[in-house]
């Protein structure tokens, strides 16, 4: 392994010889390997951080859901860019509101409500509770992207198609483009699901020994983060939409 | 064995040296060779002594820098081959600090001069200026003159046809006298010059090497390109835009004239279409190219 | 999970999983498999993309030649042996499409990213090991979906890499419009997903899956750039993915995003209204200048990491060339209009984008004399990999000062589309990286798989491969500088450039010589995987952490538990150490006390300063 060095590795002598000439022999004027990032050697923040391991701030799952939204932000942001210049011209035609909208709307802003509700379940040990709240929340998230479905229905109907005029292409395409990450969301939602259902099993066995339902068991922990990740990534879908509602459908 | 390294280390020190010189020489006899040979040709155009100024200095600029960190990067390679210890030596923030400001300020007096070059470039010219339209197609150049009356009459794309290349609105009297000719352009010399690009379906590009000018023929737009020809001569307009499979045949005809040639071929131009008829000038149906693309139908 | 958790419950796979050969090899978790396999589907599309090169500088070079062996390989494209011209357009359209998205930035990162990180910063795999496997399983069939564009009706589009419309937009503007270009759009996109996903991976990764000690200071120039560069993609490559999908409407659902009204096709006046071709450019561009840093960056980090090793001396200026990755990420979203100053946008955005531009020149240069001062007193291995290094420092500096005249708005009007870009963007993209990609291949090989390449024949690949790009490109300059267009199937027609035809054998023959030098590549690399010399540990006595696994690394990189970093990555030739380097894990290493100073003053460092840490062995 190392072994190539394991001869040099010495525990640390009082040190002093070597100290005193590193410091002795460094120039006054050349800033060197001991601050900070230039990390010379091991200089004297030498050393593991901290004793053993190091917990992250934020969990793979945050971190890794924080970058995702940067990155769907910014896909939205460059259809927004679009819309925006888009506008300035004169042809941007006039756009009913399809009265479903409001309807799915609702739906999805209760759903974020549910997943509210499905994770203080969760956190407060009732995992059936949780459950049933998220299968409320998927179901929301289902009657949204009907909802949507309906409203081009209605959208149709009154003759307005996705190539009717520069409006009408973006409010098709980016009502498709929220409702296909929304879907993405209750797939995701359903391995949460299944997440949180494995938990029963473990706390069934606790409760049977007596005690409360800690739910800091193995798994426990996990599955609540995976339920308050998804429910930051539905927040933001229903952020989103809101927004999109405003900047598409707003005159 | 370690001799055998050091030495086989020495030797591809000495190579990579051999080898980057060569480079630096070979670069620099190439682009000399090159300057006599295949250089940018001549000028013709006024703003073209300013853009050519620029790139001029921006080649010493780079020719400088190139020699400099080719020559250095072969040299560091070969003396270090021969060396026994490396000097661990890693962090020199004013070195460092210093080799960002002098290209940062150097580039900053780049930009400067550029955006004035630019700047120029885009200077309007006099009302009273040659006034051509140039509409590009798949693979060919419409080049309409407005006429005796100096304007252009309306274009509708729905009307474009074999004999009514652009489309012109025959209820237009403008576009009565409007003459349309295929792949040829001519202008007088030392006269401003403006061009308006259109396209007919796809982007092309309007580009006269000689002029030093390029600009992107959008569909849905009428661009301007002014310059002044500062040079009698013939010339050929390129379009420089992938526009499909007849792209690199899509070549037209550029004559630059003495004023007094350039208005007495307008004149006998114009007095071919002194019967009224808008369109194509009469003989002048020349077939775009070798891929026998022709516009329109 | 904590990381402590998950790597104790990692291991505890490491050690009990039985894995079987699909699982192992095929649909893998493992990110150093994954990484494999993106290297070798990368190698594969890399070995079409260079085939299709060489076609086209045939037809350059001697237009209009009949070839009666590629009359006979393919007579469809080649009637009595000679190109038709909508090939050659799909000939330059698929070559740049996939070396720039199948190969370069897959290899480099897909391949290295996936391999490098986890190993360098000590864990045992990535944080989201399902999302890598998906990564890897959406570029294949990305790949098979873009070649198969070759096969259908109308073939392979022939709009050019960037696939402005309205001639992308328009079935049957140009060719291979129909469903080879809805094709290209649907692969491109599956490929875009594939490459989120994964810089999704590295990025946390590296945040957060660090092995105690391993402070964002003491980490390797190849993670920085790796996740700097997975940042970059993140916030970039959905805007092309957006603007893809408007792409396919507009072709699809008649839609206008991009098209005008009054367009004339085929006799006909099109419905669309509205649009505006510049649209695509600007969305294109916002991804397509990050795109070629995202090529770059990781190249230059793996530079940075070979250069260290096989000159035994630090590497200059780690602070600077830190901030200089950082500022170029920043910067190089602020770019993109200097691709389209001919474009029609308004001239005042061509006088920004001209001022941003030469700003991003300043943190380039930093690093390549960062490079040249890592060099200079230093103790040189010339090992291929560092060949390769010292190869990339030259093609990086003769790209990027052709690019300063690219983005100078008076002059770049005459370059733009002709040759002269041409000639930029190959020696910063396909040598650069090219070169910064074969260093890196050379020089983790061993750790990959257990074996070394053959030293003799690298060599080799490196002097044919070296002239031959410099041969290659460099004549491509003054070609340009004649005023030779791109993208243009025969420059016959033109009087303007009746004498350029030297320039263009001279390119062509020494593309061949290119071309076919590779195939030493190719046979050092098959014939090492195989019966290459067996690889120690470390045989390049480096310091990062990935040389104290086995080679090759098994499945949880760690046979001896996952090590502690004490330093940073740099510590070779330290004054008075008894061994030229210190890896990463050493706790501490005692001098001797008459450790002679280094030369010429240059300040010492601190090897052993840190004596009361001093405290066992790794």
């Amino acid at each position: 392994m190392s072994t190539l060095l394991g001869e040099a590795v010495k525990r640390g002598r009082a040190g002093s010889p070597v100290k005193e000439l590193g410091r002795k022999t460094r120039p006054a004027l050349r800033p060197n390997g001991r601050n900070g990032s230039g990390g010379g050697s091991n200089g004297g923040m030498g050393g593991p951080g901290g004793a053993g391991a190091r917990a992250p701030i934020l969990s793979n799952g945050r971190v890794g859901l924080w970058f995702l939204l940067g990155s769907i932000t910014m896909l939205f942001g460059g259809f927004t860019s679009t819309v925006l210049v888009r506008r300035l011209a004169d042809d941007w035609s006039v756009m009913p509101i399809p009265s479903m909208v409001w309807a799915s709307t609702a739906a999805l802003i209760l759903s974020s409500i549910t997943a509210e509700v499905a994770r203080r379940q969760l956190r407060s040990g009732r995992i059936e509770g949780a459950l049933n709240w998220i299968s409320v929340t998927a179901v929301g998230g289902l009657l949204f992207v009907a909802g949507q479905w309906m409203a081009w229905q209605q959208l149709l109907g009154q003759g307005i198609m996705i190539q009717s005029s520069a409006r009408s292409g973006f409010v098709y395409l980016l009502m498709a483009v929220h409702a296909l990450h929304v879907i993405g969301g209750i797939v995701g939602l359903t391995l949460v699901y299944r997440k949180v259902t494995r938990l029963r099993g473990a706390v069934a066995m606790a409760a049977a020994n007596g005690g409360g339902v800690p739910l800091a068991l193995a798994g426990g922990r996990g599955a609540i983060e995976s339920l308050s990740n998804f429910n930051t990534y539905w927040h933001f879908m229903g952020g989103l939409w809101i927004y999109l509602l405003i900047l598409l459908f707003v005159s | 064995m370690q001799d055998d390294m050091q030495d086989r280390g020495r030797a591809q020190g000495f190579g990579i040296l051999l080898a980057l010189w060569a480079v630096v020489i070979g670069g620099v006899a190439f682009s000399i060779y090159a300057g006599q040979r295949w250089w940018m040709p001549e000028l013709a155009a006024a703003h073209g002594e300013r853009v050519d100024a620029v790139f001029r200095i921006l080649l010493t600029l780079m020719a400088i820098v190139f020699v400099l960190v080719q020559a250095a990067l072969g040299f560091f390679a070969w003396q270090s081959g021969r060396r026994e210890k490396a000097i661990h030596w890693h962090d020199n923030p004013r070195l460092e600090i210093t080799w960002t400001v002098i290209p940062a300020v150097v580039l900053l007096g780049m930009t400067i001069f550029a955006g004035v070059v630019w700047a120029e470039m885009h200077a309007p010219v006099p009302d009273d200026a040659l006034t051509v339209e140039v509409t590009a197609e798949q693979f060919a150049w419409r080049i309409r003159y407005p006429g005796p009356d100096g304007a252009f009459g309306r274009t509708d794309p729905g009307l474009i046809s074999r004999d009514n290349p652009v489309g012109v609105v025959p209820e237009d009297p403008n576009g009565l006298d409007d003459v349309v000719l295929l792949n040829e352009l001519r202008l007088p010399v030392d006269r401003p010059v403006r061009i308006l690009l259109r396209s007919k379906e796809v982007l092309h590009s309007f580009f006269v090497p000689e002029f030093r000018i390029k600009q992107d023929a959008v569909p849905g737009r009428t661009i301007e390109v002014t310059f002044q020809p500062t040079r009698v001569g013939d010339m050929e307009i390129a379009c420089a835009e992938l526009c499909g499979v007849g792209h690199f045949a899509m070549r037209g005809d550029l004559k630059v004239m003495p004023q007094d040639e350039f208005d007495q071929w307008l004149a006998d131009l114009y007095a071919g279409e002194a019967d009224g008829e808008s369109g194509e000038a009469a003989g002048e149906a020349v077939e775009a190219g070798e891929s026998g693309e022709s516009a329109g139908e | 999970m904590s990381t402590a958790v998950a790597g104790v419950a990692q291991a505890h796979e490491a050690v009990h999983h039985e894995e079987s050969f699909i699982r192992k090899y095929i649909f893998s978790f493992d990110h150093k498999t994954i990484g494999i396999q993106f290297l070798f589907t990368s190698l594969f599309m890399g070995i079409i993309g260079g085939t299709l090169a060489l076609l086209i500088r045939l037809q350059l070079a001697w237009p209009g030649r009949a070839w009666p062996i590629l009359g006979a390989l393919m007579p469809n494209a080649f009637p009595n042996g000679i190109m038709r011209p909508d090939i050659y357009y799909s000939l330059v359209t698929m070559h740049g499409t996939i070396m720039v998205f199948f190969v370069f930035t897959t290899a480099l990162v897909g391949g290295f990213a996936n391999f490098l990180i986890p190993l360098q910063i000590g864990a045992r795999d990535m944080a989201f090991p399902l999302l890598n496997m998906l990564s890897y399983w959406l570029y294949l069939p990305a790949s098979i979906i873009m070649l198969s564009s070759f096969f259908v009706d109308g073939g392979a589009p022939g709009t050019g890499w960037t696939a402005y419309p309205p001639l992308s937009a328009l079935q049957g503007a140009a060719p291979g419009t129909g469903l080879g270009q809805t094709l290209w759009l649907v692969a491109l996109f599956l490929m875009m997903v594939s490459f989120l996903l994964g810089s999704l991976n590295y990025i946390t990764t590296t945040l957060n899956m660090r092995a105690p000690g391993l402070s964002m200071s003491r980490l390797p120039l190849s993670v920085w750039a790796l996740v700097v560069t997975a940042t970059v993609s993140l916030l970039s490559f959905p805007v092309l993915l957006g603007a893809a999908v408007m792409l396919l409407a507009d072709r699809h659902l008649g839609t206008s995003f991009y098209l005008p009204a009054g367009i004339v096709l085929g006799g006909r006046e099109l419905l669309h209204t509205g649009g505006d071709p510049l649209l695509w450019q600007h969305l294109f561009w916002f991804l397509g200048h990050p795109e070629v840093y995202i090529l770059i960056l990781p190249a230059m980090g793996m530079v940075s990491e070979v250069m260290a090793t096989h000159a035994r001396k630090p590497i200059f200026g780690y602070r600077f060339m830190v901030g200089s990755m950082l500022a170029i990420a920043l910067l190089s979203f602020l770019v993109w209009g200097h691709h389209m100053f001919t474009s029609g946008m308004h001239p005042l955005l061509g006088t920004a984008f001209m001022a941003t531009t030469l700003v991003i020149a300043i943190p380039s240069a930093i690093k390549a004399f960062n490079w040249l001062a890592t060099l200079w007193g230093g103790k040189i291995r010339f090992t291929p990999p560092m060949l390769f290094a010292i190869g990339f420092v030259s093609m990086f500096v003769t790209g990027g000062l052709t690019g300063l005249v690219a983005g100078s708005p008076p002059i770049s009007i005459y370059f733009h589309d002709t040759y002269f870009i041409v000639a930029h963007f190959h020696f910063v993209m396909a040598s650069a990286a090219l070169f910064g990609l074969l260093a890196a291949v050379y020089h983790w090989f061993p750790k990959m798989f257990g074996r070394m390449m053959n030293e003799r024949l690298g060599r080799w690949h490196f002097w044919f491969t070296f002239l031959g790009i410099y041969g290659t490109f460099f004549p491509m300059h003054f070609m340009g500088t004649a005023g030779m267009m791109r993208r243009i199937y025969s420059p016959e027609p033109y009087a303007f450039l009746a004498d350029i035809q030297p320039l263009n054998v001279i390119s062509t023959v020494s593309a061949l010589v290119l071309g076919f030098s590779q195939v030493l590549f190719l046979i050092n690399l098959f014939y090492s995987l195989f019966r290459g010399p067996k690889a120690d540990r470390n045989p390049w006595q480096a310091t990062t952490l990935e040389w104290l696994a086995p080679s090759p690394a098994p499945h949880g990189n760690w046979d001896e538990g996952i090590p502690e970093v004490y330093r940073w990555p740099y510590d070779y030739s330290v004054p008075g150490a008894s061994q030229d380097y210190i890896p990463q894990h050493v706790p501490d290493v005692a001098v001797e006390a008459e450790a002679p100073q280094s030369v010429s003053g240059n300040g010492v460092a601190e090897a052993g300063d840190s004596a009361s840490e001093g405290e066992g062995e790794s």
